[in-house]
């Protein structure tokens, strides 16, 4: 039925009502301000983390763009560029790589791309512009400074380009340059168009009918979609379109696919969603229903002369719309600003990216959703006023002032009350039993087990592939040895192979790992489907094969390994036997959480030697028909060990790049060297050093990495306790903003309480004052009363938080190994002083400011 | 959407039946336009039990008029023989034995009763005239801003006669002489002439009639205090009901017509009038509101 | 023709030895145009005879009938819609909406209705009852009989049934007191509405055409 029109009405209704009442609902803003504010910090911190992440490996793919073509010809190219759906078209030709000798360790490409391309690949140059002259040449700052040359424009560089089978040797001069990723797979070389159709002109008879394998002078076309939703089933659909060969090489960006934060963040953030939402519904709630309640006699009488229940509702829904109108772009804008505050101390510790790491990265979605939940938060708290505002009796409106309890006196509104003030105090204890159970040596022996330790700049870095892992030779090494004040040193080695278990040994494999159910725990754990992790199993179990970190180590390294078990059952290594070379010691089958023998000591184990010396080429047929050559040591010599002990290899020594079906060996450093060759170079050098020469060991490796090799890089145990306190620093800001935000919320639910309990009974208060009460009894009495909430406030918040801290905080740390879980109620008992202070204050200010007024005024009051 | 236009069009046909204008908007198949010619059929049929209502009140009024006109010939006659026969009687009083003497005495006393009853009855179908005319609207009622002295000073005059065979003072007090309020001067006189009436009517001899005027937000409150009986809780519902007259002043004369007429003059221009019960005060009090 | 009837109301509190009979068994009727107060002292059941004529009580038994309707078959928002149409309320507090303006205060149960406001006779309440200047004032500025003088205006103002005043003057003086009852009245008669007062006070219950007195829940 048609309805009759009384939107404009009900809209009156509810705005004069908010400002007639304007302090009342200020306080409301406020509120919504705040969870706004939580909200927005969240979701901008949040957002711009899995932007960085999802950017940083973009950088680490090359590119921005959601998929590409390789390999295709001009035609093909024109096929393909004016594809409505198609976003950012873009292509570069490639010419070949980069063959300067300095540039051996840096794998370098040489194309010619599009401004837009270059843009997309995030090589644009950010000084001077892209070639034009055939001369001209774009670089990275990293190839540069390999070549050293400085980075001006205009500068000559001298380049040998590999094009197809042939090198040629060129002159270019600088026309600009870009800022150099390390972590990315290549590092970009362009040259103008004029250079391309010179050296690699572009190639007409498409890939597959090709009959080399060379790729110079082919397009590579990037091309973004509207969303990066189903890439591949847009390329797919693209294809058909068209009509492109259907054999067409594609490449997806995989950033849009991986970039999904890992579930331990994604439980925070749904944490803390769930504690805003609370702490928002607990204020937002409660003062929501104090400006009914007092409003309640006008409910009542739009009620007697004829407003309906909806209409009532809407008048209260509209109020909340309009708080949340206000209040949310307010508390948005705050909360971007807090992030933006927050971001860089947060992304420091916790992102890979080298580049442009900490900044603001906000999209529309971000801000809808911190939107979204502010306002859902707004409307669940907005719920139960509303149905109590509609259902408001119109008789008994006359009498009602307050929600009365059984007895007839008014209810108090502990739980909401209570429950805030106890949020704030809980959130700040568990953060600060989370920080300061934040162990200095747990995280800076995990971290690092020596005074120092170098290595390959990329080595620890999770975002890099291709890892060297032979970065630091033997004159290095001897060099270091000769260091004044170094007491103790040890190189790394390390090289990938496998490890193949006879029969005997496997029943014994297969019992410990796969029988025992860890392989497939681990497996689930690296996020294998069910069905797959089945199939691995298969595999290894016909295989009887596993992958093989074979660590070569000296006597500090080993005297740096976690004993398991050893032969002769005492827990140190016996360095002398078990240099003599008959031994090997085996690690755990292991994850964060749990870890397996894989065998024993006293087991016999064969290990191949992985001397280049011996690496032969195998033709590996694939499926497709295509066939590769394949290095392979099957010639190489193979020596039986016996397992000397089981031990675990730290993070701070081994290689930090993990399979599912892996097993670390560790060799003496003799040993490794006979096996594998005299000549290979070690991953790492773990050394410790005399206390009084530590800085000038310190500036002296300083200057090494940054001006005779910077490929490599150290820590020490001084950088990385620094790094401790930046992370403890971080801990205790976000902590602090957190807890003071919901501090300063149940504060205001606190204050905003009582005070409205003392104006509601103002008429009470005069009454009692007029037959005699002194002010001061009657402060006395309101102390009281908020003294209530106060011993309330402080048992809930120390038992929930002593049983948070027993259960979830201890599970949590345990899972982390530089945290150290222990009880403290610290902080709240330090704060109790504070809020017992404010709790005496607020009804004693509220009280003397209500006292203004005579006492014949405050009774006449209706 | 077409629900909306039939509701819209029921709206309109409604608004233009309650100003008396509607016509059908147009005569075709729809069921709409047959409501619309049922409808008018509905409004004419009621206009014209309107217009008979009108009619029929219309020849009430002529109906009383022409009994006050026809009467007032056989009245003046009445009235005429009446004053000869006691003339007449008075002389042959004078020259009649003492045997007769009681005898002309008494034709004097029916004669007197006569002529006092032919007043009253002068007076009733005066005032039923007046009444009718005013409950018809043939004679209206106009308030305009008009000051209080001259109500006062008029009323007084036209009671003056009375009082004074009484011997009744009357007072005014609490009356600027530019006070002014919201009333028509001629019925709002006959009203106060009828309460003054009424008060030195029930006024014992050598009594005092206090007129006392005061202002609300709203009114000018006319107080008129007696110090007679007073009314009772009892009556004051029913003292201006017409033709009402209380036992205690059955014996008084009057028609019990003068109260009602104040009321409904008042009434008609926005004020009204109250009395204050003997329970409240000693003697009467009436008050008359008029709207400022 | 009457306009308000009641049957047999009662209205019962508690049960057993603590039942309270606040209504036992009143009829009554009132005429279309008809001025009637319902006197008697408080605890008499008045209030409660009131709550139930304009529904914003239901009885434990018997019926009203306004303008022909049942009101105890209608329930929650068809009450109360019936409320806005049929029934003006005039309270002893005013019970004026504090936020909005006065004229809007006058025509919120028109346009809670969403119907137009009848601007000719809404202006004739408005001049009848002498708040012309103030219309565009919070009612929190005026005075009680001023404001009462709204309330009665916000009655007048939709035209309806019948309108039903509880203690019109309870927070008055004497003087405002008779202001705001001639206005009652004559405003009353002018539009010929219908109107129900309760009062504890003789004087001001004499203002009315009729009276009903009420005692202990009876009417005697």
């Amino acid at each position: 039925m048609k309805k009759v029109e009384n939107k404009k009405t009900i809209n009156n209704l509810a705005i004069m009502g908010m400002k007639a009442k304007r302090n009342k609902y200020m306080i409301l803003v406020l509120a919504v301000i705040l969870t706004s504010l939580l909200f927005s910090t969240l979701f901008a911190v949040g957002g711009s983390m899995i932007n960085e992440i999802q950017e940083s490996t973009m950088r680490q793919v090359g590119g921005r763009s959601h998929a590409g073509f390789k390999y295709l010809t001009k035609a093909e190219y024109e096929q393909i560029k004016d594809d409505p759906k198609l976003k950012n078209v873009s292509y570069r030709i490639l010419i070949g790589t980069g063959e300067n000798e300095e540039l051996k360790k840096t794998y370098s490409e040489c194309y010619y791309a599009e401004d837009q391309n270059a843009k997309d690949m995030f090589c644009y140059p950010t000084v001077g512009k892209m070639p034009k002259a055939e001369n001209e040449v774009v670089l990275s700052d990293i190839i540069l400074d390999r070549l050293g040359i400085p980075c001006e424009l205009g500068q000559s560089v001298t380049l040998e380009l590999g094009i197809y089978d042939r090198i040629i040797k060129y002159d270019f001069v600088l026309s600009g340059y870009y800022e150099g990723d390390p972590i990315s797979t290549a590092q970009m070389i362009f040259v103008s168009k004029a250079f391309q159709e010179i050296f690699a002109p572009a190639k007409t008879v498409p890939y597959p009918e090709a009959e080399r394998a060379d790729y110079t002078g082919r397009y590579s076309v990037d091309f973004s979609f509207s969303n990066s939703i189903d890439i591949e089933g847009k390329v797919d659909k693209l294809i058909q379109r068209t009509g492109i060969r259907k054999n067409v090489d594609v490449g997806i960006n995989w950033a849009y696919g991986t970039a999904s934060i890992d579930p331990a963040a994604a439980a925070i953030c749904a944490v803390l969603t769930l504690i805003f939402m609370f702490a928002g519904y607990l204020i937002i709630y409660n003062i929501f229903d104090i400006n009914i309640v007092s409003d309640i006699q006008e409910f009542g009488l739009l009620k007697t002369v004829g407003t309906t229940e909806k209409q009532l509702r809407k008048i209260v829904m509209k109020r909340a719309n309009i708080i949340a109108l206000i209040g949310i772009p307010v508390g948005m804008l705050l909360g971007i600003l807090v992030a933006a505050l927050l971001l860089p101390v947060i992304s420091n510790e916790f992102s890979t990216v080298n580049v442009g790491k900490g900044q603001l990265r906000l999209n529309i979605w971000i801000l809808l959703g911190a939107a979204l939940f502010s306002y859902l938060t707004v409307v669940l708290s907005a719920n139960k006023p509303c149905r109590k505002a509609s259902k408001v009796s119109p008789v008994e409106t006359v009498k009602y002032t307050q929600d009365m309890d059984k007895n007839g006196k008014p209810k108090k509104k502990y739980t909401v009350v209570v429950l805030s003030i106890s949020l704030a105090l809980i959130v700040l204890n568990s953060v600060y039993g989370f920080v300061s159970g934040f162990s200095m040596d747990g995280y800076v022996r995990n971290m690092i087990i020596s005074d120092f330790s170098i290595q390959e700049a990329t080595l620890d870095n999770p975002g890099a592939h291709n890892k060297e892992t032979e970065a630091i030779d033997h004159e290095f090494i001897e060099e270091l040895k000769e260091l004044d004040g170094v007491e103790a040193l040890s190189p790394v080695y390390y090289r990938e192979g496998d490890v193949d278990f006879d029969d005997s040994n496997f029943d014994k494999v297969k019992e410990n790992i796969i029988d025992s159910g860890i392989y497939a725990r681990k497996a689930a754990a690296y996020g294998y489907p069910e069905e797959e992790i089945a199939l691995e199993k298969d595999a290894f179990i016909k295989d009887r094969n596993m992958s093989a970190k074979i660590y070569g180590m000296g006597e500090f390294a080993v005297s740096k390994l976690k004993v398991i078990e050893t032969a002769d059952g005492s827990d140190i290594i016996d360095w002398d036997k078990f240099n003599s070379g008959d031994y090997v010691m085996i690690g755990r089958f292991k994850d964060d959480n749990f870890a397996a023998d894989i065998l024993s000591p006293g087991d016999k184990i064969s290990i191949r030697s992985y001397d280049p010396a011996y690496m032969t080429y195998e033709t590996y047929t694939a499926p497709n028909g295509s066939e590769f050559e394949i290095p392979s040591y099957d010639d190489a010599p193979v020596k039986e060990y016996e397992i000397f002990a089981v031990v675990d290899v730290p993070l701070a020594m081994e290689l930090r790049s993990y399979r599912l079906n892996e097993c670390d060996l560790i060799l003496s450093e003799k040993e490794f060297l006979e096996s594998n060759g005299a000549d290979c170079g070690a991953m790492r050098v773990l050394m410790d050093v005399d206390d009084q020469k530590e800085e000038s060991i310190n500036n002296w490796l300083k200057d090494y990495t940054t001006t005779v090799n910077r490929d490599l890089e150290y820590d020490s145990k001084e950088s990385i306790t620094e790094e401790y306190s930046s992370l403890g620093k971080m801990f205790k800001i976000v902590g602090t903003v957190l807890a003071a935000v919901l501090a300063l919320i149940g504060l205001m639910n606190f204050a905003n309480t009582i005070i409205t309990s003392i104006i509601v009974r103002s008429r009470e208060l005069a009454m009692l004052e007029a037959v005699g009460m002194t002010g001061k009894q009657q402060i006395v009495r309101l102390v009281k009363e908020g003294g209530v909430y106060f011993v309330l406030a402080t048992i809930v918040s120390i038992v929930l938080s002593s049983v948070l801290s027993v259960t979830l905080l201890r599970e949590l740390t345990k899972g982390l190994s530089m945290f150290e879980w222990k009880f403290t109620l610290m902080p709240i008992i330090a704060c109790l002083p504070f809020i017992a202070v404010l709790v005496v204050i607020i009804p004693a200010l509220a009280y003397i400011r209500l006292s203004k007024q005579s006492v014949v005024d405050r009774l006449r009051v209706e | 959407m077409f629900e909306n236009k039939i509701i819209e069009r029921l709206d309109k046909m409604l608004d233009s039946a309650m100003n008396g204008t509607f016509v059908e908007s147009d005569y075709d198949e729809t069921r709409l336009s047959r409501l619309e010619s049922k409808w008018k059929e509905f409004l004419g049929s009621s206009v014209l039990s309107n217009k008979n209502l009108e009619a029929e009140r219309h020849r009430l009024e002529q109906f009383i008029s022409d009994i006050s006109h026809q009467t007032k010939t056989p009245m003046t006659n009445i009235k005429m023989y009446t004053e000869l026969l006691c003339e007449e009687i008075a002389q042959l009083k004078d020259s009649s034995p003492d045997r007769e003497k009681a005898a002309y005495e008494r034709i004097s006393k029916y004669a007197d009763e006569i002529k006092r009853q032919d007043q009253r009855l002068e007076f009733l179908i005066a005032s039923l005239t007046k009444l009718s005319r005013l409950e018809s609207g043939t004679l209206e009622v106009v308030a305009k801003t008009s000051l209080l002295t001259e109500l006062t000073d008029s009323a007084i005059a036209a009671v003056r006669p009375k009082a004074d065979i009484k011997k009744i003072s009357i007072s005014v007090t609490g009356c600027d002489k530019d006070m002014t309020a919201s009333f028509d001067m001629k019925w709002t006189l006959e009203a106060l002439v009828n309460v003054l009436d009424n008060a030195v009517k029930y006024s014992p001899p050598g009594g005092k009639i206090e007129i006392d005027i005061t202002s609300t937000e709203m009114y000018v409150a006319i107080h008129v205090c007696d110090e007679g009986a007073g009314i009772s809780e009892e009556d004051a519902a029913k003292i201006f009901g017409r033709f009402y007259r209380s036992n205690e002043v059955q014996q008084e004369e009057g028609v019990g017509i003068g109260l009602y007429l104040a009321r409904e003059i008042l009434s008609k221009e926005d004020g009204y009038i109250k009395v204050v019960t003997n329970e409240q005060r000693s003697g009467g009090e009436f008050i008359l509101y008029l709207r400022k | 023709m009457s306009i308000l009837i009641a049957e047999n109301l009662k209205k019962h509190y508690g049960e057993g030895e603590t039942l309270v009979k606040a209504l036992d068994d009143v009829s009554l009727s009132v005429e279309r145009g008809e001025f009637v107060s319902i006197i008697g002292t408080s605890g008499s059941g008045k209030s409660t005879l009131l709550h139930m004529l304009g529904g914003l009580d239901t009885p434990t038994s018997g019926k009203v009938v306004i303008d022909d309707k049942d009101i105890s078959e209608l329930k929650g928002d068809a009450l109360c819609i019936f409320r806005r149409r049929k029934i003006g309320f005039i309270f002893q507090s005013f019970n004026l909406v504090p936020s909005i303006t006065v004229y809007d205060n006058i025509v919120l149960p028109l346009q809670l209705d969403g119907r137009k406001a009848d601007k000719d006779h809404i202006a004739n309440v408005i001049e009848t009852l002498g708040i012309a200047e103030k219309l565009k004032t919070l009612p929190s500025k005026l005075s009680g009989g001023q404001q009462q003088r709204v309330a009665i205006a916000r009655a007048l103002a939709s035209k309806p049934a019948i309108i039903l005043a509880d203690e019109p003057t309870g927070n008055l003086d004497t003087k405002t007191s008779m202001d705001v009852l001639g206005l009652l009245k004559t405003t009353g008669r002018k539009f010929e509405q219908t109107i129900v007062m309760i009062t504890h006070n003789d004087e001001i219950a004499q203002m009315a055409d009729r009276t009903i007195h009420i005692e202990d829940g009876h009417i005697v």
